[in-house]
């Protein structure tokens, strides 16, 4: 699989320390010099690229209300909302907080397939906003990856920029149960996972996206209408 | 890089109050600064702006998510850095490394004045043989000419694993170019 995927902390002691006594030497000055004409010649787009990106910009601001509301430009989710709850109320929530994690980790045991990368639901959890501080809803969604054996599980997708390093997955109690609690925004987004550093793993248990190259991710939408919703 | 006009921080402002219009200004500014950056990627000026397009769309459904408006540039070029990723590990590129490149067309290799495009396309090649953190090392160090903490301030990663990659790029990428007659 692509070496992307591979970052510093994969290699070897001994090559960490050769790069801390790296320096350019005069062969690679050579080369450099050799291909530099092309590598560093300047390169434009097509006269029709603005043109091309702003439409397609425009239907999403069409279909989608969410960029249009009036808000700061620090993030949607500091706009200040009045929230008043009572302490018994504040209780009752963090009970069913743990109830809707538990139905989660239940319904891990009972998913089952034949591919080896068994897979459970991914929990939408949409909280409304501590006590403590007046924000506007927070929605959570639980992901939740059943693989046995592996080593690392992180999650990528459009809400982290589909960086591997941004949202690694944890080991639950359960054998081969990999977790994360992610915010994520309102919409339809689209994401995957990435086991061992080098699997691309859509989640079974979520609708499916297949790109041009047969490359499969995972949607979840994440709203008032998908909320405490388990799959 | 001189900007007249709206700054980022402007700009990003009016497109998240509902000036969608304002958001081409963005575009404008910044269709070509990270053009070469995905064609030397990708080998491809086709994929690289498709893989560019998708990094603005992108840009623009989070835009929310920008804490530093001021540095919308450097915010994006994080955003085409991980698209480029995404699109080498969706199209599975190390399988088409060794499809001969003479079905790649002309106009996808464009050589700069006094280069003939033969030499430009072994170049190409040769970059396209690297591993993709290697490559995206050595592109960001030697092509986009960036200091060891911007590209790991970009990219994620340690200076120190950057210094590795940049050093094994090159002593590929000679071993490469030294099998082809000059």
């Amino acid at each position: 699989m692509n070496d992307f995927l591979n970052d510093s902390r994969n290699e070897p002691e001994d090559e960490m320390s050769m790069s801390n006594n790296w320096s350019e030497t005069a062969d690679d000055r050579a080369l450099i010099e050799r291909i530099s004409a092309y590598v560093r010649a300047p390169e434009k787009v097509g006269e029709d690229f603005a043109a091309r990106a702003m439409e397609r910009i425009r239907v999403i601001a069409t279909e989608s209300s969410q960029l249009t509301e009036p808000a700061p430009v620090q993030g949607w989710w500091t706009r200040p909302r009045i929230l008043t709850l009572s302490p018994l109320v504040g209780l009752a929530m963090a009970a069913s907080i743990g109830a809707v994690v538990a139905l989660g980790t239940l319904a891990v045991a009972r998913l089952t397939d034949a591919n080896g990368a068994k897979v459970a639901a991914n929990t939408t959890v949409s909280l409304p906003a501590p006590i403590s501080r007046a924000v506007d809803t927070v929605h959570i969604v639980r992901f939740v990856l059943m693989v046995p054996g592996a080593k690392n599980v992180s999650l990528v997708g459009d809400f982290n920029a589909w960086e591997k390093g941004a949202t690694a997955l944890e080991q639950t109690g359960r054998e081969g149960v990999w977790a994360a609690s992610v915010v994520v925004p309102p919409g339809r987004h689209e994401y995957a996972f990435i086991v061992d550093g080098n699997r691309w793993v859509a989640d079974p248990a979520a609708p499916v996206k297949t790109d041009e190259y047969n490359v499969e991710s995972s949607i979840v939408s994440v709203g008032s209408e998908a909320s405490h919703s388990i799959e | 890089m001189s900007v007249t006009g709206p700054s980022d921080l402007q700009l990003v402002a009016s497109v998240v109050n509902g000036d969608v219009d304002a958001f081409s200004v963005l575009v404008e500014r910044y269709r070509n600064l990270h053009f070469r950056y995905a064609v030397r990627m990708l080998g491809d000026h086709a994929d690289a702006e498709d893989v560019l397009q998708s990094a603005f769309v992108r840009a623009y459904r989070n835009l929310r998510q920008c804490k530093e408006a001021e540095r919308f540039g450097a915010w994006l070029y994080r955003i085409v850095i991980n698209e480029c990723r995404t699109f080498e590990a969706r199209r599975g590129r190390r399988q088409r490394r060794f499809v001969s490149y003479h079905a790649v067309e002309p106009a996808a290799l464009a050589a700069p004045n006094g280069m003939d495009e033969g030499t430009a396309e072994e170049i190409q090649r040769a970059l396209d043989l690297l591993p993709v953190d290697q490559r995206e090392a050595f592109v960001l160090k030697h092509v986009e000419d960036l200091s060891y903490e911007q590209m790991s301030d970009l990219t994620g990663v340690g200076v120190s694993a950057l210094k590795m990659r940049v050093k094994r790029a090159c002593e590929r990428l000679r071993s490469i170019l030294e099998e082809v007659p000059r």
